[in-house]
């Protein structure tokens, strides 16, 4: 028998919306990822039977948390904010370093380095090419590594 | 102390807060009435398009009343070989990453600036990176690496500095100009690793110079053009020295060899970093930059790898330095900003070229 929409649904969602979350959050910020990703894959699910058939839906979804982050963005975004004391640690350098990269620099870092996704996967879900994802990710590390020092391996 | 791909999930994991599918099924969070269509999309991007090519207009139109101001007075052919090169611009690569700042784009194009810092003028406006440009020596032309055939690899272009007659040349990168202009030093990359090669400036004789396992990366010539500077490391296997390999797995130092690929000839011997050397247009000293006091500086030697002088001494990161043609002046990349700075060929009087709005990177200048 086949899945029944509800459940491709929640399948798609379960695997996507982590990288989606953690690019939105990347350029927006978390607080605007949150709405956004949200409203994105509402209207996913309201157009289920139109972007469930698509090649790439994950890419889709983002591009539309995308353009509704740019149009609510809040001013002054706090995009890379300190963390909470119940926050797992992390290098003091870490937050003021990933201020210093460009939204799409710290998006294709946060998911190649941090969430182990291919160079073509983040290129697919950005909707860029991969060469542009190379370069944005070269760039990213050359000003991490300069700014959090040598002793830091990816 | 951690791996960075690791503090990074840590940071976005405490960050980003999951909803659940069913949630959204049963519609307990907003729903967006009207998301981005394909044709708004499109729409989005073809008002930039009109909006940069109207730019470009107006940019390139001025650009070219400039040049044909400024080379009106070299555009007779001359033997500029020794007589000191014409260019009299900075050349580079710039970004504005900064989505609110006007201007801004993901892509790098080429600028090129007065070494005053007056008559900035955008080159070329691309959706591609232009990127490492290289002026010929009489100025006619200008060489650069680009993304612009969307593939994986980048490869070396030629046109005029009005941005004209653009020609692919081959496959590489950081391309760099004999003193007579008849041939282009350039950094090919394999999955075994990156070599120096030259190609005359007409495409021909394509051949490798660096015959040797290793990873051998962006020459720059002799002011005779007998022999090309570049940063080595012989004993790099594959992989070591690109940047998803990890910290240490390179030592790149600065080396010599004759163009038909005899005597090569280490300079400098550092267990850290040495790279983008430049040749001085007198031939006495080297310029390049090494992290090998844990900061990024530049500094200069003896062509012979004697009297080695830091010249930055900064906090900041300083990189990519080029001399200019009189061998008075540097101009390098400069601080966490990354835009564009001059100083006298000893350090002294660091001053700031590119004047650039927030978010903008200049790098990689060559004058």
């Amino acid at each position: 028998m086949a899945a029944s929409a509800e459940e491709t649904f929640t399948v798609f969602m379960r695997e996507s919306q982590p990288r989606v979350a953690v690019a939105l959050s990347a350029a927006f910020g978390a607080d605007a990822a949150r709405d956004a990703t949200a409203e994105a894959f509402a209207y996913a699910w309201e157009h289920w039977d139109r972007v469930g058939g698509m090649t790439n839906p994950a890419g889709y979804v983002y591009r539309v948390g995308h353009h509704r982050a740019s149009k609510q963005r809040r001013t002054p975004a706090v995009v890379v904010p300190e963390p909470s004391n119940h926050d797992p640690w992390v290098e003091p350098g870490l937050v003021p370093a990933l201020r210093r990269l460009s939204p799409r620099q710290r998006t294709v870092a946060v998911l190649i380095d941090g969430y182990g996704l291919h160079p073509q996967e983040t290129a697919e879900l950005l909707g860029m090419s991969r060469s542009s994802v190379r370069r944005h990710h070269e760039r990213a590390l050359h000003k991490l590594r300069s700014a959090l020092g040598v002793a830091i391996d990816v | 102390m951690s791996d960075l791909g690791t503090q990074l999930r840590d940071y976005y994991d405490a960050a980003v807060t999951l909803i659940e599918p069913e949630d959204v099924i049963e519609k307990r969070v907003p729903y967006v009435a009207h998301p981005p269509t394909v044709r708004h999309l499109a729409t989005q991007q073809r008002g930039w398009v009109v909006a940069l090519s109207a730019a470009a207009v107006v940019l390139l139109v001025t650009v070219g009343v400039t040049w044909v101001t400024l080379r009106g007075r070299s555009s007779t052919p001359v033997d500029l070989v020794g007589a000191g090169p014409v260019p009299e611009r900075v050349i580079f690569h710039a970004a504005i990453f900064d989505e609110d700042t006007p201007g801004y784009s993901e892509n790098y194009d080429l600028y090129a600036i007065d070494p005053d810092g007056s008559n900035l003028t955008q080159l070329t406006v691309t959706n591609a990176n232009e990127e490492a440009a290289s002026w010929a020596p009489d100025g006619s032309r200008i060489a650069f690496h680009s993304d612009a055939d969307g593939s994986d690899s980048s490869s070396i272009y030629l046109m005029n500095p009005d941005g004209s007659d653009v020609i692919r040349l081959t496959e590489g990168v950081f391309p760099t100009w004999s003193p007579d202009g008849e041939q282009i030093a350039f950094e090919k990359i394999t999955d075994d690793g990156r070599s120096v090669w030259v190609i005359n400036t007409d495409g021909t004789r394509e051949r490798e110079v660096t015959n040797h396992a290793g990873y051998h990366s962006v020459p720059a010539w002799s002011p005779d053009g007998s022999r090309l500077v570049y940063a080595s490391d012989p004993n790099a296997s594959p992989g070591d020295c690109e940047f998803s390999a990890p910290e240490g797995s390179c030592n790149y130092d600065i080396y010599t060899i004759d163009l038909d690929g005899s005597n090569p000839t280490r300079l400098t011997d550092h267990p850290t970093q040495d790279g983008f050397p430049d040749w001085s247009p007198d031939g006495t000293r080297i310029a390049f930059h090494s992290d090998r006091d844990g900061n990024w500086e530049i500094y200069t030697m003896n062509s012979d790898g004697t009297d080695l002088t830091n010249l930055t001494n900064a906090p900041a990161l300083d990189g990519n330095p080029s001399w200019s043609p009189d061998g008075t002046q540097i101009v390098f990349t400069h601080g966490s900003t990354q835009l564009t700075y001059i100083m006298d060929a000893d350090g002294s009087n660091p001053r700031l070229l590119t004047n650039l709005p927030p978010g903008a990177e200049a790098l990689w200048p060559d004058w």
